[in-house]
């Protein structure tokens, strides 16, 4: 479903991805795991058009992308690491979950959000407050279904959870894993978290200063059974607290 | 039926509760503002006396009785007569058509033209930005008056072209600030998605940049009607705004400069309603920037 091939990012004179490579399949939840700096949220932006100046190959759904050139929006959305910064502040909920249908000139806008509202555990009487009115919990859901309204195979999640109280980050964990069963949908994960990953995730890759030290499915993960030396050092520091 | 608590209620049923809560929320906070309300109670005075200006004004504003000429505030004549006997009073009165006109017409061709140059620099950045604020940062250098004095010198007096004067030198404050403001979210990550989800450059801005500038403008708008009427004031005042006998504040302080020290009532009576009228855009405009400050917007 994502398929990258020696992509390579810069920001001006520094380079910050060094060819990475690797595939995601099609249905599969796959986690990019490594400190901050490590280049992860890069590989995102670079899939969501976001970066200018990457080198390599990049295919989403076996269609190549383009320099320059957004991905297509029914292709793939994402859902942004802070909710508080990823909602218009002076659009509700229902102006937020019915833009896109009015960009696509999508039909029956009120059903499909109300369905929208139901599929992410909102309230529907939560439709027309504004993002002020909601907690962060309530908005990442918000956020959620604002990437599910054009029906996407791929959803790119920066870690979606970080910026959430424990308690909360279990309840979206436990929405995304159900979205993910529900719609069928291909998760490309980005956190610090390894047990995130291990909840939610098939496969993870570990990178370190833009290059991808190892990947793994998540069993090894679980086992603490990580090949390489960075791979270890990360387990023990997630699982000593 | 609309009650307090349903226009308050946290889970609006329709878009329209939701609009009109939010209103009315709005409206309760510019309430709570004593100096904001005696604003509002002037600028409210003034659209009733523009708007009922004939029935007001106990005389004509252009015909006078020379017999009568130059009298001090009295029971007949509230505010006196000028130097052609005419009745300073109904001249003011009058007057506010001529001063809103101005003020709306500077509103109306000033805001959205900053507003858009403004956004649309601040959004797409580059060479747009450049070229758009090259021009803005041109007419902002130089000083208003001057300027709008060399747009009605080269158009010739009058009070169509001192509104476009005025308006032509107002913009580019505008358009800096909706520039600046936009760059505080230009990459914010709900621009981002909206984006990614097919926007087009010009719905981002219109429907999401636009709104979040929207408030800034407005109160920088009332706040600048102040200056805006002292303005055209100016320009009346040096022959250059609304030609004779036209019943404009400015140009009747300069009519009464003549007669100042002895008859004052002729110069002070239209300067007075300029203070009150200036006075009242600013009381206004400061409680509409306490309201529309978005972190204040939860309260209520």
């Amino acid at each position: 479903m994502i398929g990258i091939e020696n992509l390579t990012v810069r920001f001006g004179p520094t380079t910050v991805l060094h060819g990475v490579s690797f595939e995601v399949a099609n249905g599969e939840s796959f986690a990019l795991v490594g400190e901050s700096g490590s280049g992860k949220s890069t590989i995102l932006k670079a899939l969501a058009g976001q970066v200018e100046d990457w080198s390599g190959r990049m295919t989403l759904d076996g269609t190549a992308m383009k320099r320059g050139d957004a991905p297509h929006a029914r292709q793939v959305q994402m859902v942004f690491q802070d909710p508080y910064g990823s909602l218009h502040p002076r659009r509700s909920v229902d102006d937020t979950l019915a833009e896109p249908l009015a960009i696509h000139g999508i039909k029956g806008r009120d059903a499909r959000v109300l369905a929208m509202l139901d599929a992410v555990g909102l309230p529907r009487r939560f439709r027309f407050r504004l993002p002020h009115q909601l907690s962060g919990g309530q908005r990442q859901r918000v956020a959620i279904a604002r990437a599910l309204m054009l029906e996407p195979p791929v959803l790119l999640l920066d870690e979606p959870t970080s910026a959430l109280d424990v308690s909360v980050q279990a309840e979206i964990l436990n929405l995304l894993k159900g979205l993910r069963q529900e719609k069928h949908l291909t998760y490309l994960l980005v956190t610090h978290d390894l047990p995130v990953v291990s909840f939610l995730c098939d496969r993870l890759a570990i990178l370190r200063q833009g290059r991808i030290e190892e990947q793994a499915p998540v069993a090894a993960l679980r086992l603490g059974q990580l090949t390489s030396a960075y791979g270890q050092e990360l387990y023990r520091r997630s699982t000593e607290g | 039926m609309i009650t307090r608590d349903w226009l308050l209620s946290d889970d609006p049923e329709t878009r329209l509760q939701a609009r009109l809560g939010q209103a009315y929320r709005l409206a309760r906070a510019l309430a709570r503002n004593p100096l904001a309300m005696v604003g509002l109670v002037v600028i409210v005075a003034l659209l009733v006396m523009a708007a009922l200006a004939p029935w007001i004004a106990p005389y004509s504003p252009l015909e006078g009785m020379l017999s009568n000429r130059l009298q001090p505030p009295s029971a007949l004549h509230w505010m006196g007569t000028d130097e052609l006997g005419r009745d300073i009073f109904s001249r003011v009165v009058h007057g506010s058509r001529i001063t809103l006109m101005i003020v709306i017409l500077v509103a109306v061709i000033a805001a959205p033209l900053g507003l858009i140059v403004g956004t649309v620099a601040g959004y797409y950045g580059g060479w747009v930005d450049k070229a758009l604020m090259g021009v803005t940062d041109v007419f902002l250098s130089l000083p208003r008056l001057i300027l709008a004095l060399a747009f009605v010198a080269a158009l010739g007096p009058g009070i169509e072209n001192a509104v476009i004067a005025i308006a032509i030198t107002a913009w580019p404050v505008y358009a800096r600030i909706a520039r600046a403001e936009t760059l505080t979210f230009r990459h914010s990550e709900f621009i981002a998605a909206v984006r990614m989800q097919g926007a087009s450059g010009l719905r981002v801005i219109g429907l999401h940049v636009i709104p979040l500038c929207m408030s800034s403008t407005i109160v920088r708008v009332t706040l600048d009607m102040a200056g805006i009427i002292l303005t055209a004031a100016g320009l009346g005042f040096l022959g250059l705004g609304a030609q004779p006998p036209l019943p404009e504040w400015g140009a009747m302080i300069s009519k009464g400069r003549a007669f100042i020290l002895d008859q004052w009532w002729v110069a002070t009576m239209p300067g007075f309603a300029i203070v009150v009228v200036s006075l009242g855009f600013c009381l206004f405009g400061d409680g509409l920037r306490d309201v529309l400050d978005p972190k204040q917007r939860t309260k209520g």
